[in-house]
């Protein structure tokens, strides 16, 4: 008894501060992802009550499911091409910026940032990348003399993939790149003319002993949007190119969740992939902060 | 118990007493000149499709004359009445010409202003048609010179009956001007009135000629009245629907003391861009003044307060008697009529110059060679370089013409310049033909906006020229305040409830699905849903007893949720058959069978409607909308190249080569329906008779396939287009889509508006010469919820809502306050006579539907229509072999339909 008080004494306005956020999160955060998981043992579909089928819906996922494997390999995709590149991207961009004057730095930033400010954004690109032979692309290549007939740019699995990575690209600027853009303005300016005395040959030097260590907070944010960022693809995809797409060529994991778990109403199947999803995410983070350790050690 | 029965005794009786002596008394006296051309106290029918010529002379001299027509349109539907009309004889007076004929249309209301729901929101009122003779002086028939001699003037209806009284022809007399006007009720002592303002909300109609002149409400700014920052105020007449060219409304006034008025309004026209847009104001059913004959309402971005006046802004006074009056404002383009003629014209000798060069360099001309096109094509230079010098002289005179603010000439030097390049440069026209193209489109756009004369109105007021007028604006304290109540109150509206109900008895629950136009063919929305409200209120509940509690939502999101958390409503409306397929396979809905008195329900429609609905021998809703796939033509580009609507494929093929050959296209847009279409005319089926296998694989589906794929690979169709652009501006003469493309033509192409029709779609000759012309439907359905414990109300309330009478006030109360564009497609074999169709057009769409069939759903149905258009993705964009690919994906369906059906304890396929 004489513990517990003494115990919600000296740490009981912590908890409490504490508890606001605690509680969110159990009931919104980690209380669904329990769910998913145990939904996943299961074959609910909605309607009729859930019966336990064991690991039958993850035996079927790895071993049965064509589209799994197809929607897989699109995210690993994306994830290896949007992350990496959206993230240097943003670093690089944020770099460039950092040495502008003050109104031009702020102007270039919003102008950046401002893609994935506007939520659905995205679906001007359809006007360029229009189907139809008067859409912007299609009517410039056909005028240039290069097509007769138009491109399907949305439809055709030759080329949708590609269009979409160009927008995600076009989006990467994110909140990883507001947190570049503040970590330049925090750094600390005496080490920069310590290097220089020291002996620094070149910008490429300063930024790789100097600058990227000071910066190893705003990196590790930065990839940790980038990668849940591009793992979690699915709703530009389905606004460009249909939902799903023509033989699933854009089909990610986040679009199989939809497809099973609104679509076919098969819930404990979606659980499945969505539990293959975490796993797949928590793995590749670990993995980024051990990179991130080699590139900015503690 | 219609509701506006139970206000005749009130509002609409003392309007007829008003009006038992028509508006326009001048005909009822002739003038001396005036020139009888037929005359029949008792009137004389002209029905639908009639063609009625009257022959008359002209003994004198020639004179300038304004056709009138004495009419009274038949009761009946929303449509209003149209007339081809032409005068020929000596020498061809008036081209044959189509006009309207207005109905008279009332606001339904019980009170003051307009009815309110439970929630104390105003109701779009109901529009009550009243039939009464009035006189038409039509705009075609205005000025008409004519030299003496024998003519026939035509009368041909091409939509509803009319009766027809008299027709005949007044000398254009120099109408007085205000000047003269003024003079002659100053002499008769007449003096300027004190201290009267009498001011009117526009939106209170006493009556109007189109239902589409609609009224809305805006709330974004108190100074728009009346106006409630949490419910909805109706409070403006008019908008982009009351532009047309003889479209008109009135107000009447009761006038305390005679003498001398101004008039004001409060208008805004932000809608033409920059320009001002035209009225003629009638005072008792006669223009005044000459200058009343066309009033400019100049462009404004805000609601503005306007006095009625001349150029210099001195307002014009209106003598009045005491008593009551009536003004009336109608539409009218009179000053740009020969623009409007000339610019026509134009458009017309490019269009057609423009297709003599498709055929010749074709739809993608090779820039490298030279076509020799001003030999090739016959008066080539001499057509550009005159349509140059005619856009010049026409852009100079509207340069000059009152309300013009230089926009729309602007675009004709523009489409000028490019003729002169052209004409310079023939060499170079396959190179710029899209820029050809597309100059005559913007001059046809300019033609559009030209006739188009948006205007909304706010307030009127009479007032004593001593009065100031009402103060238009409000204070910025005022506004925002307004604004701060309003997003208050955003948090605390309940805007998914349409129809509370204060009774202490359980109402039933039932949700009306909101659907977008492509789900089901018919958009569902909240106007619809208080439509179904108010039907509630004067019909369900008095005759049941069952109070009845609406709510809109979206039934594709919220449906499954909601039942699963026992949330659900007792029933639901609208659904469309992609939802409840997988609510009826687990097993979440009632077998309507089961019921009381389906088997006479069952008899409201054709069987095909119920294919998709059932599954099993059970059924789970009863149909509501059902729409199919029409054929709409361009008949005047039909008519030119000698072509007819196909009935068969071949004639379609064949029609379609034509059309090729002359650099245009056929638009069938990639849908599975179309495949469909193929396989039931091959006499196929999608699935074996219980479901357990599709039948992707066999003949007849392979070769519907085929054939669906080769519209594109062999013959090359547009794979994606813009099918309402493209067919309006006549590069796509022929569309295979939905019927409510005709809404969509009607509305967003009003200048073609006698330029194309609808046919039934092409078939297959069979062997006893029959052409069978099945296809697929698209359906929604009325649900009772199997977790619900009031099935038998539910069943009820389903009962009422698809019987013929019902749905007939659905669909009329759609059309009539939100026009063309809410035309309903029944599966309620009753309702179709009852709508606004031709008589033409409803012979149309019957012999289509009688021929409609549907695919049934099955619990992998998502899956078959992704399939499809994969495998057509494949056919078409990669020129696969079409009968591999459909035996592959039909392979994939199979393997999907098995495992669903165990995983839904069906048995496993055989």
């Amino acid at each position: 008894m004489k513990t517990i008080r003494q115990f919600f004494h000296r740490y009981g306005d912590s908890y409490f501060f504490l508890s606001f956020w605690l509680i969110l999160f159990t009931l919104f955060t980690l209380v669904p992802i329990l769910m998913a998981v145990g939904i996943s043992f299961t074959n609910f579909d909605m309607v009729q009550t859930p019966r336990f089928v064991g690991v039958s819906n993850y035996i079927r996922l790895l071993l049965d499911d064509d589209i799994f494997v197809k929607a897989l390999s699109n995210t690993l995709l994306f994830a290896l091409i949007t992350g990496p590149a959206g993230y240097l991207l943003s670093y690089v961009v944020a770099w460039f910026i950092n040495d502008m004057g003050r109104w031009t730095k702020s102007v270039l930033t919003f102008l950046f940032y401002s893609p994935s400010l506007v939520g659905s954004a995205y679906l001007m690109w359809t006007y360029l990348f229009s189907n139809d032979s008067y859409g912007i692309l299609n009517s410039m290549l056909m005028q240039w003399g290069l097509i007769t007939d138009p491109i399907q740019w949305l439809y055709d699995p030759d080329y949708n993939f590609i269009v979409v990575v160009v927008v995600v690209l076009w989006m990467s600027m994110g909140a990883g790149f507001l947190s570049f853009v503040a970590g330049f303005k925090q750094l600390n300016a005496s080490y920069y003319e310590a290097a220089a005395i020291d002996g620094l040959r070149n910008r490429w030097q300063e930024l790789w002993y100097i600058t990227l260590p000071q910066m190893r907070p705003q990196l590790l944010i930065g990839a940790v949007l980038s990668i849940s960022g591009s793992f979690a693809i699915g709703a530009q995809c389905a606004a460009l190119t249909g939902f799903p797409s023509t033989d699933y060529s854009t089909h990610t994991l986040v679009l199989h969740i939809q497809d099973y778990g609104n679509l076919r109403l098969e819930m404990g199947y979606a659980s499945a992939v969505a539990v293959v999803l975490f796993v797949i995410m928590i793995v590749s983070w670990v993995v980024i902060n051990k990179a991130i350790n080699l590139v900015a050690p503690d | 118990m219609r509701q506006w029965k139970r206000l005749w005794p009130c509002g609409l009786c003392a309007l007829l007493l008003l009006y038992s002596v028509p508006p326009a008394t001048a005909s009822a006296e002739p003038e001396a000149a005036e020139r009888v051309i037929f005359q029949e106290p008792a009137g004389t029918m002209l029905a639908e499709g009639e063609e009625k010529a009257f022959p008359f002379v002209l003994p004198e001299g020639a004179a300038a004359y304004d056709l009138t027509i004495e009419y009274e349109a038949v009761k009946g539907k929303t449509i209003t009445p149209q007339a081809a009309l032409s005068i020929g004889g000596t020498a061809a007076a008036l081209e044959r010409q189509v006009i309207d004929l207005p109905r008279i249309w009332v606001n339904g209301m019980t009170g003051e202003r307009f009815d309110r729901d439970t929630l104390g929101n105003e109701l779009l009122p109901t529009q009550v048609e009243v039939t009464e003779w009035q006189t038409l002086r039509p705009a075609a028939g205005e000025g008409l010179t004519l030299a003496p001699g024998a003519y026939t003037l035509t009368l041909e209806m091409v939509r509803e009956t009319v009766k027809i009284r008299r027709i005949s022809l007044v000398p254009v007399q120099d109408r007085a001007d205000y000047a003269a006007y003024k003079a002659e009720h100053d002499a008769a002592g007449a003096t300027d009135t004190r201290g009267q303002s009498l001011p009117r909300e526009a939106e209170l109609t006493d009556r109007k000629s189109h239902p589409e002149i609609v009224i809305s409400y805006d709330r974004t700014s108190p100074a728009i009245h009346p106006n409630d920052p949490a419910q909805v105020r109706y409070n403006i007449l008019g908008g982009s629907g009351f532009g047309a060219e003889g479209q008109w409304v009135s107000w009447t006034f009761e006038v305390p003391q005679a003498g001398y008025y101004l008039l004001d309004f409060t208008y805004r026209q932000n809608i033409s861009n920059g320009l001002a847009v035209r009225r003629r104001l009638y005072l008792d059913g006669e223009v005044p003044f000459a200058e009343c004959g066309c009033v400019l309402f100049p462009y404004t971005t805000d609601f503005t307060g306007m006095t009625v006046g001349d150029e210099e802004g001195n307002p014009y006074r209106f003598y009045l008697e005491a008593g009551t009056h009536e003004i009336r404002m109608e539409v009218v383009l009179t000053e740009l009529k020969p623009q409007l003629e000339e610019l026509t014209a134009i458009v017309q000798a490019l269009n057609r110059m423009y297709s003599k060069i498709m055929v010749i360099v074709g739809e993608t001309p090779d820039l490298y060679r030279d076509y020799d096109l001003d030999k090739n094509v016959e008066g080539l230079i001499g057509v550009l370089t005159d349509g140059s010098r005619r856009l010049k002289a026409l852009g100079a005179a509207l340069d000059g013409a009152r309300g013009e603010s230089g926009s729309h000439t602007a675009r004709l030097y523009e489409a000028a310049r490019m003729l002169d390049t052209l004409a310079e440069d023939p060499r170079g026209i396959p190179k710029r033909l899209d820029n050809f193209r597309s100059q005559i489109n913007t001059l046809a756009d300019t033609l559009g906006s030209m006739r188009a004369q948006p205007l909304e109105l706010d307030a009127l007021a009479l007032r004593s020229p001593d009065e100031a007028p009402e103060a238009g604006g409000v204070s910025v304290l005022d506004y925002l305040a307004f604004r701060g109540r309003a997003f208050l109150h955003s948090f605390f509206q309940d805007y998914t409830t349409v129809n509370g109900t204060a009774d202490s008895a359980e109402p039933l629950r039932v949700w009306v699905s909101a659907n977008d136009l492509a789900v089901a063919g018919y958009a569902t929305g909240r106007d619809q849903a208080q439509i179904v409200s108010q039907l509630v209120t004067d019909s369900f509940t008095p005759q049941t007893g069952i109070p009845v509690s609406l709510s809109l939502v979206n039934a594709s999101d919220t449906l499954l949720p909601a039942i699963v958390s026992g949330k659900g409503p007792d029933a639901a409306i609208f659904v469309p058959k992609t939802v409840f397929v997988n609510l009826y396979f687990r097993n979440a809905l009632v077998d309507l069978t089961q019921m009381d008195g389906f088997g006479a329900i069952r008899e409201r429609f054709y069987p095909s409607a119920f294919i998709s609905l059932s599954t099993g021998g059970k059924t789970y809703a009863l149909p509501e909308v059902q729409s199919y796939n029409m054929l709409f033509y361009r008949s005047d580009i039909f008519a030119e190249n000698g072509l007819t609507p196909p009935d068969t494929w071949e004639a379609f093929y064949a029609v379609l080569a034509k059309l090729q050959k002359q650099g245009m296209q056929i638009g069938i847009a990639e849908a599975p329906q179309i495949y469909e279409m193929f396989l039931l005319q091959n006499g196929g089926q999608l699935y074996n008779d219980d479901i357990s296998r599709t039948r992707m694989t066999e003949a007849p589906s392979v070769e519907a396939f085929t054939s669906w794929t080769d519209l594109y690979v062999k013959y090359s169709l547009p794979k994606t287009f813009d099918a309402l652009n493209r067919f309006r501006t006549g590069q796509i003469p022929l569309v295979i889509a939905n019927a409510y493309f005709y809404g969509q033509v009607t509305v967003g192409a009003p200048e073609i508006a006698d330029q194309w029709a609808m046919a039934p779609v092409p078939g297959k000759r069979r062997e006893d010469d029959r052409i069978d012309r099945s296809e697929s439907c698209n359906v929604s359905g009325a649900i009772v919820i199997g977790k619900s414990a009031r099935h038998a109300d539910a069943f009820r309330f389903l009962d009422w809502w698809t019987s013929g009478a019902i749905q007939q006030r659905f669909a009329f109360e759609s059309e009539a306050r939100m026009g063309v564009s809410a035309r309903y497609f029944p599966a309620n074999r009753e309702v179709l006579p009852a709508l606004a169709w031709t008589a033409q057009e409803q012979q149309t769409l019957s012999a289509q539907w009688a021929f409609v069939s549907d695919i049934p759903q099955s619990p992998a149905t998502y899956y078959v229509t992704r399939n499809l258009s994969n495998a057509y993705r494949r056919v078409v964009y990669d020129y696969e072999n079409p009968r591999d690919v459909i035996y592959r994906y039909g392979r994939m369906v199979d393997a999907e339909l098995t495992r669903k059906r165990s995983e839904l304890g069906l048995e496993a396929a055989a």
